[in-house]
Parts: structure tokens; sequence; C-alpha cells
């Protein structure tokens, strides 16, 4: 399989440059990625194949950034929308659907007692820690260096459009290092609201770092101690490491849990689930937008937690994972190359030793593209439960020819 | 530094650069290094003999002429007006229409030594390249030498090099063509979507490329060539 044409991706993105700041903004823009062995605009998608508009076919490893879990187009899913689609979407009032998912979820989530609904990730993490502010009274929050926790003020990764208030609440701590996170407790006694968290470290362009054995324990018997609030950031791992949440994976509960990506796979929804003791403060931090009742979304997100559910995808997209995560390690190791799948092996970062500048793993992927994989050279790769053992041995026989390219 | 004084040395420090690029000065001689004498009088080279208030050196850069303080220049007035020569001679590459490499050198050199200065000294740059080193190296497409790079020495802060690399650069930025060089020193380019159609091909630690690029449009709003 080879890229045969990128014209219609070249014309259109030249349009969109006219029309669109930098013609694709945020994680999608090209620079950030690959930008001339990778399409700029897709046309469609199937299971774990997605077309770009120049009709060249692709094996997808990054799931729309970790939005689709059960693979695009899902029959189930979109017979779901379809039909709530013959009612409608956003009306003057909620829709019973949006009750219908608050259950579903307080179900599945063992510690929340409540839901509540937004669009995007940022919306309800930037929600979530204005409840934590809320209920105690505190202004600051702590969050781990170089985690990513959206597009708003006080968290996002880019460099413009910011003034000192956006972050003068916000402190930070390298992930994993417990000491200095109490030393912050202790340096801002009775000042810090809450602690906002992945359930392990993702950052983008390095290798993901999962929590040392006694890191959630810890956070959390720190909270406590403290009167602080715990907040879990799960808009990118939820569902891929445990249907309850991730914090079931790693053994601990939060105060607070957000999450979006897998939740709608694909339909633009996020979810904010707490604690009874935190219900009361929610109520009193104003939440909407114009579309956040979306009946549709939400309607795909009964359906996409369903088949969480009923298909134990979290077990199934580790467990295909691991396969690949382990005989691409294994292929690598063939052409002398040190490679090591960091992270879950359900959304497995890839790090060749001695890369740091990422000159490597950019020749790899450029050459993955080549034959038609989808290899993201700077973030976190996602397996969807639509990938099956012969699209993953198709994906490492291409792997071992980019390898061989390379 | 004092932001207001910044912008002074940042343009006093890139026509010293240009002027090394271009081989009308070297940085053995340091004919043209700048250095703030006191009462906020910025000097061309030791002597003292070609001296602009800070507020001509702005006028240098926005009308390519300035009055030297006419005290220092009347005490060595010979080496003042070679000096003058020079400049000028600098201003011509910077200003040329020409799209060659010569103007594309003082274009780059100038542009990335006011980039460093803010870099080293601007408050916001500062916090943005914190944490931050390594070496960043601009190239002309095809070739393996980079055209000039930057790069972080510990207690100096971050300089520019105009000499061959001896090892690899956290990343990479290769022009397409001088005249897509020269534009982007022009700031007439998104590099987003520079980068996007090939114009740019920017290769290793992006993270690193995106702090400097986006230092070197603070600049460039602050001191627009």
């Amino acid at each position: 399989m080879t890229v045969k044409s990128r014209n219609k991706s070249d014309n259109l993105f030249k349009r969109a440059a006219k029309v669109i700041p930098s013609g694709t903004y945020g994680h999608l823009s090209p620079a950030s990625s690959l930008p001339r062995n990778f399409a700029h605009f897709c046309s469609s998608g199937k299971g774990v194949y997605f077309e770009d508009i120049d009709g060249n076919e692709w094996i997808d490893f990054m799931c729309a950034y970790g939005a689709v879990i059960h693979g695009y187009k899902n029959s189930v899913i979109e017979s779901a929308v379809d039909e709530q689609r013959k009612s409608g979407s956003v009306f003057n009032h909620p829709h019973q659907v949006t009750v219908e998912l608050a259950e579903r979820l307080t179900e599945m989530i063992d510690f929340a007692s409540w839901s509540v609904f937004a669009k995007n990730g940022s919306d309800l993490t930037t929600w979530s820690i204005r409840v934590a502010r809320e209920h105690t009274g505190r202004p600051l929050i702590i969050k781990a260096f170089g985690a990513y926790h959206g597009v708003d003020a006080w968290c996002d990764p880019g460099l413009g459009g910011r003034i000192y208030s956006d972050r003068s609440d916000i402190l930070e701590f390298e992930w994993n290092d417990l000491n200095r996170l109490e030393d912050l407790f202790k340096e801002k006694k009775d000042q810090i609201a809450g602690v906002i968290l992945t359930p392990y470290h993702h950052a983008a362009f390095a290798p993901s770092v999962m929590p040392s054995p006694d890191f959630w324990s810890n956070v959390r018997k720190m909270c406590d101690n403290n009167g602080s609030i715990l907040i879990l950031d799960d808009v990118r791992a939820g569902w891929r490491l445990h249907e309850g949440g991730s914090h079931r994976y790693f053994n601990f509960t939060p105060d607070l849990s957000v999450y979006s990506k897998a939740l709608g796979n694909g339909y633009a929804i996020s979810a904010c689930l707490g604690v009874e003791g935190l219900k009361d403060a929610a109520s009193d931090v104003f939440l909407t937008g114009s579309c956040w009742n979306d009946a549709i979304a939400m309607t795909a997100a009964i359906s996409s937690i369903d088949l969480c559910k009923s298909n134990r995808v979290a077990k199934s997209v580790l467990s295909k994972g691991l396969y690949f995560c382990e005989e691409l390690q294994k292929l690598a190791s063939e052409f002398n190359f040190q490679l090591k799948m960091t992270g879950p092996a359900s959304m497995p970062y890839p790090w060749f030793e001695n890369d740091e500048n990422l000159y490597l793993i950019q020749k790899f992927c450029r050459s993955a593209s080549n034959h038609g994989l989808f290899f993201h050279p700077h973030h976190n790769w996602f397996i969807s439960d639509a990938h099956n053992q012969e699209s993953i041995d198709r994906s490492l026989l291409l792997a071992r020819k980019a390898f061989e390219d390379m | 530094m004092l932001d207001g004084n910044l912008k002074s040395w940042a343009v006093a420090r890139s026509i010293y650069q240009c002027g090394i690029v271009l081989s009308f000065d070297s940085k053995k001689s340091s004919l043209l290094r700048p250095q703030f004498i006191k009462n906020g009088f910025i000097s061309f080279g030791q002597e003292c003999d070609l001296v602009f208030s800070e507020k001509n050196i702005l006028s240098l850069h926005k009308n390519n002429f300035a009055f030297p303080e006419i005290r220092f220049f009347v005490m060595r007035p010979l080496s003042g007006f070679r000096k003058i020569r020079i400049l000028q001679k600098i201003g011509s590459y910077i200003r040329s229409n020409n799209t060659n490499f010569d103007h594309l050198l003082a274009l780059i050199a100038a542009s990335l030594e006011a980039t460093v200065v803010y870099m080293n000294n601007h408050s916001d740059c500062l916090k943005i390249m914190a944490n931050d080193n390594g070496t960043v190296a601009f190239y002309l497409y095809e070739s393996e030498i980079p055209l000039i790079s930057i790069y972080k020495e510990n207690y100096k802060g971050w300089i520019v090099q105009t000499e061959e690399l001896k090892f690899e650069p956290s990343v990479k930025l290769k022009f397409k063509s001088i005249e897509v060089a020269i534009n982007s020193c022009l700031g007439k380019i998104n590099p987003l979507v520079a980068s996007a159609i090939g114009e740019y091909r920017v290769e290793g630690y992006l993270p690193l490329m995106d702090k400097v690029g986006y230092c070197a449009r603070v600049v460039g709003k602050e001191l627009p060539l």
C-alpha cells in the first residue's frame, strides 16, 4: 500500500488557510505531526480504516485522537443515532436521554452519584476545578507539569493570548514526585482547592509515565488530609483501561472525574461525575452551552458505554494493544532499533531509545505512512475495539516494510 | 534589562550580527559589538566613536537613518565615519529587494539575533524559554550545512551561531527556497501553513521550534523589519 496522491488535500488546505487561521488549528494542525506525509483532510472512515480526500486508505492507530473507541461508524451506535435523529437533537428542554445517560453513568462509575454534560473535555475540566473552589472556598489548583487538561487559559499548551493571572492560581509538580506534591500542600496550607491529574502521565512529545505503585494512594491521602478535592481527568483514558473508569484500573477513588473522547465514539459529548458531597457545589457553579443538551450525542454516549460494558472493551483493547505493542517492539529489535511502547497497551506512546529529539520516531512514522499506516510521532496512539487480529497483523506486516525502508 | 531598553539593544545586536555574517566585521575585531554606556546610550565598538541614544537606535531601525551623538563622533571622526559606512551597507542588505543569498543571510542573522536578545531578556519570552535548552538550526532545503543556528549556553543564555555545527541540533527548520526563507524572516509567512504546504520542513524536537518561533513573532511585532 503506498500513498499515491495528495493534490486534493493540499489544494483544500490552501483554501482553508485563506479562511481559517493556520488552515487547521490545535492538535489537528498538520504542523504538529508529519505535514508532508499525512493527509490534511479525511473523507470517510469505517472500523479501523479511514480514507483521505485523495482516496488514499489508511490503517488507523489514532482513532480520531482517542474520540473513537469502537471504530469509525460503528453500526450499533449509528443505528441508535439515526433513530434519535428522527426526533431531533437540541430542544428548549432537555431530552429524556439526558437523565438516562446520567443514570447509566452513575451506575457504571462506582463513586459517583451525579453527572453533568457538556461537549468537550475542556468544558468540564475547567468547570470541575471551579466546583472544587466553590466547595472548599480556596483558590489554588495543583496539576502535573506538561499534563494536558484542555484549551482554557489555566492549562492550555499554547503560548499566545495569556496573561499572568491566568495561571497565578495554578501550581505544578513533576508527575510521580510525591515529595514535591507534599511540599506544595505544606507551602500553601489551607489554600489548595484541588488536585487535577490524568490517570497516568500522557504528555505529548514524551514517553508516557505510569504512576508509581504508591502514587495514587498518597495523592488521595494528601487530598484527604488537606481537605482538597481530587479530580481525575479521564478524558483521554476513560473506557480504555477499565469499564468503570481509569481509577478502577489504578485502584483509587477520585472526588470528581471528567470523561469525553470514547464516551461518544465520535459524537461531541463530555461528562463530569462527582461524589454526593460535591453535588451542592456543583449546583452553584453555572454550567451551560448552546448545544450541550444534544440528544443525539447523548444517545451515542449511551450506546457507546453500553457497548463498552457488554463487549468488555477496556479488556479487549488492552489485550489487542499488548499483542500489537509486543510484536512491534520485537519487529523493531529485528532491525536493531530499541523501541519501547510506553504507557498502557491500549493507548501506547512509542519511544525509541536515545531519541530525545524525536528524529528516529519521525523517520519511522514517515516511513510507515508510505505504507498507509497512520502512526503519529508525537502523540500516544490508540487501539480501538475495531482493531482485530487481521488488521493488527496486516499493520505489523506493513510496519516491517517501514523498518526495511529505514 | 528593562523592556524599554530591550528594543534598542536588540536592534544594536542585530546590526552587529549582520556585520559578522556579511563579513564587514568579525567576532575577533568586534568593530561594531554594541555596548551600553552611561545614560542609556549604546556605542558600536569599544572606542565610543559611534554612539546613539536608544531613541535614535530605534530610528536607525525604523528609518534606516539616525544621527549619532556628535560629541562622541567628533572625538574620532574617521573611525566613526568608517562605521557609519558599514552601517549603511548593512542597512542596504537588509532593505534589499533582491532575493539572493546575502539578503537572506543579513535578514536571518538580524532576526535571530533580535530573537535571542528577547529570549534572554524579555519577561514573557524568558518565561516561555525558562526550562528549554538545545540547538535550533536553519537550513536551505537540500543542504546538510545549516545557514545559521541558535543554542543555549550555560550562564550566557541563547546565542546565535554562524559556524558549522559539530553535532545534530535538537530541531531543524529547512526552508524550501531563499524566497521562502526571506519571507519568513519578514514575517510574511504563517509557519503552520508553510509547514503544511511544504515550504518549511521542521524535524526534531518541535516544541522548541514552536517556542523560538513564538518569541520571533513577539520580536516581529515590536521590531518589524
